[in-house]
């Protein structure tokens, strides 16, 4: 007897009774290689989470939209978070894998995920129907008993969103990588989110940086405070005096090309 | 559960587990074979079907998941051209384009890169190469470098589109002067309509220089199709795991989690009270017989210091136990239930320290059997000590003296198609080996002490390879399968899991050489000592042979100038330890692309000190015709070396066209090229490498066909030769039937069965179109001798003249005397099987060569360096080969672009590495990154053909010199474009940096 079991409901509310006895599977792309080590798996693809919406300031998407439908969003999506979808994985998987899923399995080395980072990226959950910053996000679910479920991803529009990274070969996952958008925000004037990838379990927003950048757009300060958070990122992929250095480089390089 | 969908168009309610994956219903359940397993992560897309239209990867899907859906194999497409007296539809566009293209190697991948082109063709008709290569993203390739796949898609999609293609099979280009540069301003006529970036030609034959003494030939030098594609592009259940038997169990091993530890108990009576469970073995049930897994001839030429399980395990991911089980998953729980009581080792993971006083003794074990200089006390698996000359004298009367050191990592060959056997009893009571193996008659001879059984009681069949690279010359998991068929009596199916392949099967030895050199200011090398020290891993397979053929190939190219070309003063030394991390084996090139790495990036430093031209200080001390190869009369694997003359070297043409195909004169030196306009922070560079490798080993490798006509004048060709996706079956049928005077298609050819097919050592030392080649010639000679004395006489029965059968010529399916009047060869045979004298025409040959005449290289690689952080993006590769005469073009450039891509991730991203546990960091291809598709440099393949006197057809080695000089002509590139001097490959974006800190450092 295989104890093992697959739901597959057909609203959110069924979904969310069943969070207690397994967990959500989205593309399965991350989650069927662990399988084994669940009780139960609640398939999402009847709940219709594949939204893609254009407000006037936001972008709501479907957690359960997959990576390729965002790449294929020509003229609606960024440039530049398209082809960090691209970056993510090949186009197989790019058919299965979700944006949902994604966020809630990736590590530090996710292209997509540091880009979404920058977005200021917010999910809503359910149930509860709150709405947690990716930041917030990324941390709970490295906590044990995560029963909830991602419906949507909010994103602010950006005025211009720029992403480098530094990789062995061009398809090959980042030693580091950044990302910088530029929003235009109201009277207090032009806001910046700065996020890094490429090490540890999770990017990060530099909000330092960002900090600098809203009070003056000093760039060498910000390029300082950038490689400050990365002074000791050093694992078996780069050293952190590496990562700190090239951290920097690529800051600057994104920030010189936003504000020109 | 219950789930329906519909399946290659067809309604279909299967029951399913809900936890199985669609790849394992599709094969297991369902037998659609041609969806494969490669891992068990979705990275590399063997599994690949289309799941309502798009690619999707099985092996990370479950079942139910496509409940409701619409789901597509290979198995839907196409069918063979004939099919008797049915009418077939023939092969789907795409799958004749891959056929036709040469874009098929191993083929394991090609079902699923025939389903993506399909889905790309549905949503752009029209693609460009560049979207023909990201919608390859997600099928990762081993063999072919991607270029032919990249081709046949664009070729198919003209074909759709109702254009007219151009014919393959079309003449071959032989200039008289240069090629011209090709890539930076392509011509019109050779562009594919949207094609961006890179752009692939409409002709997909390579550039080639024939050979002016080589003779016209009808089959040999064409391109021919090969002969097991339309299996392949249908995805046929040609491969070990294709294949169904009553009863089969599924086996699965308890991998060590410790690097170095002796079990003191284990208790497998839970995992064997499991429902489920039909065998647990450990080292207590089953006999002790040490033995070395490295598929080699006999004697083995090195120590036997392996056992099918030990009460010692020496590396994480060392065997345990073995279990049988009815499931999977149930074997997969059972292992949980073992528990096993270790007592922790020291450990010593560091090359550097595995001889030093005081470090475990990683082998211990009183049944360890030395060979040569082997010396387990101090971990020394092996030792080569070898003075050609003295070098000594050498540095005496050198100008300058040069060192370096260098240091090349453990990589994995990566075959996309795991190691996997399925073994069972036959009604004889004879052990049948279904096995992935390059080497099917090793395995036979070499696992028949392990097992008990005399080899006459073993029969190993050989089917397809999903790629091999030298990762299957190694007798490695077929124990396994083995002692739990003798155990229960039943057919056992074993498969590695794509982390098992990464730590627990072999890879290249790393090594840390260093090299020095005696120079004069004239650029004559005066001497050149390299020291290697090279790990083994836990076990020493290969350990003494891989490093000599590092000395023997790499060490031997460059003997200097004047009177050091008489008499060149070499030093090779070499010390191969254990250390308590995965073993290390064969791969691609054997030794010699870790010499080379040195040797050339070397040589780099060299030119650059002394201000010499890089071509031209190579070519003035590089080997040449009629010299003898230095290393032949002072070593031979452990085996008496005999004197070799080189009889062909095209090294200076290979140099002129590389260098003309790159633009080097353009290039190099130009400080304007190496700048990007607009991008300061990047710098072009370009690079050259040139290298020899072998060509199988000498008084050695041997190989042998039988060949016997059929009633139609076709013949069966039995080969033990093993086709490990390089082609070789095709070649070698190539061979047969020019001496025949019939087309290939009249060749069917098998390989390899150890009961039916003549012993042939496998596929390894680059020997097979040369070894088995010239075994199939001489069995064809004897064959076609029979046919000329048929003939004669049925040609002389009808006319007044004697006909002498050394007139008679086959050409055409017929036998011709002089005059013009033939028989046909169906006649010939009908008249030998059935009319008159009655005989089996047939032929058996085999063939061991007294040379193994080294193929020549020139490597050139252009890169752009970011110089602020490290990143190396490598824009160009161009291999410029003398392998002899080329057998079929498509299949040797297929070898040639296949093995610039696997360099080329030893060149920039490809190494393994452990923690301080000695646990490994790559477990998988998310980790260990291989070139995919979209993010290949363009590639050139230039062939030079010279003829080769020691083979009837002219032929030398092509499979392995690939390997050879990407690394070292992508180093020096680097080097070229900022001045960094990478050391350690790969040349990872921190090591350039830290190169360029130093150098500024230093300024």
């Amino acid at each position: 007897m295989c104890p093992f079991e697959f739901f597959r409901p057909k609203t959110l509310a069924e979904a969310l009774e069943l969070l207690e006895r397994g967990v959500p599977l989205a593309g399965g792309t991350a989650l069927t290689p662990r399988r084994g080590e669940k009780p139960a798996v609640i398939d999402l693809r009847e709940l219709g989470l594949d939204n893609l919406e254009i407000q006037a300031s936001t972008i709501l998407i479907g957690a359960g939209l997959n990576l390729q439908k965002m790449v294929d969003a020509v003229h609606i999506l960024p440039v530049a978070l398209r082809e960090v979808c691209i970056r993510e994985a090949g186009w197989n998987l790019r058919n299965m894998a979700t944006l949902g899923g994604t966020i809630m399995s990736s590590d530090g080395r996710s292209p997509l995920l540091t880009v979404l980072l920058a977005l200021g990226a917010k999910a809503l959950i359910e149930p509860g129907g709150n709405t947690v910053p990716l930041v917030e996000l990324l941390q709970q679910r490295e906590g044990a008993g995560f029963h909830r479920l991602i419906t949507t991803i909010q994103l602010m529009k950006p005025l211009t969103l720029v992403y480098e990274q530094i990789s062995r070969t061009p398809a090959d996952r980042p030693i580091v990588c950044a990302a910088v958008a530029h929003f235009f925000e109201d009277d207090a004037g032009d806001l910046f989110q700065v996020a890094l990838g490429g090490f540890g379990s999770r990017p990060i927003r530099v909000e330092g940086a960002e900090s600098i950048l809203e009070h003056g757009r000093d760039i060498d300060a910000a390029v300082e405070a950038c490689r400050k958070v990365y002074a000791k990122a050093g694992d078996a992929w780069a050293s952190a005096e590496y990562r700190s250095h090239t951290a920097g480089v690529l800051v600057r390089r994104l920030l010189t090309e936003l504000l020109s | 559960m219950r789930i329906h969908f519909t399946l290659n168009e067809v309604r279909t309610e299967i029951e399913v587990s809900p936890d199985a994956t669609l790849l394992t219903v599709l094969r297991d359940q369902l037998g659609l074979y041609g969806v494969k397993h490669g891992c068990e992560t979705g990275e590399c897309g063997a599994c690949t079907v289309l799941l309502d239209g798009v690619p999707v990867n099985t092996c990370v899907m479950l079942a139910p998941q496509v409940d409701g859906r619409e789901v597509t194999t290979i198995e839907a497409l196409g069918e063979h051209p004939d099919l008797g007296w049915r009418p077939s539809a023939g092969l789907d566009p795409i799958q004749q384009a891959f056929v036709e293209t040469g874009a098929i190697q191993c083929g394991y991948c090609t079902p699923a890169m025939i389903l993506v082109a399909r889905a790309l063709l549905a949503r752009e008709p029209n693609p460009s190469e560049e979207q023909v290569r990201e919608a390859f993203s997600g099928v990762l390739c081993r063999c072919t470098g991607y270029l032919k796949p990249v081709q046949a898609v664009l070729r198919a999609a003209a074909v759709l589109r109702g254009e007219v293609v151009e014919p393959i099979d079309g003449p071959i280009p032989a200039p008289s002067g240069l090629f011209p540069a090709q890539g930076d301003e392509p011509r019109e006529e050779d562009v594919m309509p949207g094609g961006l970036e890179v752009l692939t030609r409409t002709s997909v034959m390579p550039r080639i220089i024939v050979a002016s003494q080589a003779k016209p030939r009808r089959v040999v030098g064409r391109p021919e199709v090969k002969v097991d594609a339309l299996k392949l592009a249908q995805g046929k259940p040609a491969f070990t795991a294709d294949i169904e038997m009553r009863g089969m169990l599924v086996a699965k091993v308890l991998h060590s989690p410790l690097a170095h530890a002796c079990i003191k108990s284990i208790d497998c009576s839970k995992a064997r009270a499991l429902p489920g469970v039909a065998a647990v073995l450990t080292w207590e049930d089953i006999p002790r017989v040490v033995y070395s897994t490295a598929g080699q001839s006999d004697p083995i030429p090195g120590p036997l210091d392996s056992f099918s399980l030990d009460k010692k395990v020496r590396f994480v991911g060392d065997r345990v136990a073995f279990i049988a089980a009815e499931t999977e998953s149930i074997a997969e729980q059972a292992l949980g239930l073992i528990e096993v009581e270790y007592e922790p080792l020291s450990t010593v993971l560091d090359l550097e320290r595995a001889m030093a006083e005081g470090a475990p003794q990683i082998h211990d074990e009183p049944e360890y059997m030395d060979f040569a200089e082997s010396d387990p006390k101090r971990n020394l698996a092996a030792q080569i000590r070898i003075d050609i000359g003295d070098v000594e004298v050498g540095f005496a009367e050198a100008d300058v003296i040069i060192e370096g050191t260098y240091q090349v990592p453990k990589v994995q060959p990566a075959h996309i198609e795991p190691h996997v056997v399925v073994t069972y009893w036959d009604e004889d009571d004879r052990l049948v080996i279904r096995t992935s193996t390059q080497v099917p008659f090793h395995v036979r001879r070499q696992l028949a002490p392990v097992l008990g059984l005399a080899p006459k009681r073993i029969r190993v069949i050989k089917p397809r390879i999903g790629g091999g690279f030298g990762g299957k010359q190694e007798v490695l998991i077929e124990d396994v399968a083995a002692h739990l068929t003798i155990a229960t009596s039943r057919p056992v199916r074993f498969e590695y899991t794509r982390a098992e392949e990464f730590f627990a099967a072999r890879s290249r030895h790393p090594m840390h050489i260093r090299i020095k050199t005696g120079v004069k200011r004239d650029g004559t090398i005066t001497a050149n000592e390299m020291y290697a020290l090279s790990d083994t891993g836990a076990y020493g397979c290969h350990a003494l042979t891989v490093a000599g053929n590092t000395g023997h190939k790499a060490m031997a190219l460059y003997v200097g100038d004047g009177p050091y070309r008489e008499a060149p003063n070499i030093r090779f030394y070499a010390d191969i330890v254990y250390t308590n991390t995965p073993p290390c084996g064969a791969y691609r090139g054997y030794g010699v692309p870790q010499g080379f790495w040195a040797v050339e990036r070397h040589m780099e430093v060299i030119t650059r000190q002394l201000g010499l031209d890089p071509l031209a200080f190579r070519l003035q001390n590089a080997l040449r015709v009629g010299e003898i190869h230095p290393f032949s009369a002072a070593w031979s694997e452990g085996r008496e070396p005999r004197p070799e003359t080189i009889n062909t070297c095209g090294l200076e043409d290979c140099v002129r066209q590389g260098a003309a195909a790159i633009g080097w004169a353009d290039k190099y030196g130009d400080p304007e090229w190496h700048q990007v306009p607009g991008v300061p922070h990047l710098r072009r560079g370009i690079g050259v490498a040139m290298v020899m490798q072998g060509t199988a080993i000498a008084y050695l490798d041997m190989g042998s066909a039988s060949i016997k006509i059929n009633d139609d004048g076709s013949f069966n060709l039995l080969v033990g030769a093993t086709d490990l996706g390089t082609g070789s079956d095709t070649v070698l049928a190539q061979q047969a039937a020019e001496v025949l005077g019939v087309p290939l298609e009249d060749i069917v050819i098998y390989s390899s069965d150890t009961d039916f097919t003549p012993f042939d050592k496998g596929a390894y030392a680059s020997s097979t179109t040369y070894i088995s080649g010239a075994a199939v010639v001489q069995a064809a000679q004897e064959v076609a001798e029979r046919i000329r004395i048929r003939a004669a006489r049925m040609l002389g029965e009808e006319g007044v003249v004697p006909i002498s059968p050394e007139d008679i010529q086959l050409m055409d399916r017929c036998a011709w005397e002089p005059s013009g009047r033939s028989v046909t060869l169906a006649e010939v045979a009908l008249n030998a099987l059935h009319h008159e004298d009655q005989e089996q025409i047939m032929g058996v040959a085999s063939y061991v060569s007294p040379v193994a005449p080294p193929p020549f290289a020139a490597q050139f690689a252009e890169v752009i360096v970011d110089v602020e952080t490290g990143q190396v993006r490598v824009q160009k590769l161009v291999m410029a080969v003398d392998s002899g005469v080329i057998v079929n073009p498509l299949t040797a450039s297929g070898q040639i672009e296949g093995g610039m891509t696997q360099a080329l991730g030893y060149a920039v991203c490809e190494e393994m590495s452990y923690d301080n546990s000695g646990r490994p960091r790559e477990v998988d291809f998310r980790d260990y990154h291989i070139f995919a598709a979209q993010e290949m440099p363009e590639l050139q393949t230039i062939f030079i053909e010279t003829v080769e006197p020691s083979h009837p057809f002219g032929v030398k080695a092509v499979a392995e010199i690939p390997m050879d000089g990407v690394a070292p002509a992508v180093g020096n590139a680097v080097m070229d474009a900022c001045g960094a001097n990478v050391v350690e490959a790969p040349v990872t974006p921190e090591r350039v940096w830290r190169a360029l800190k130093d150098r500024m450092d230093l300024a």
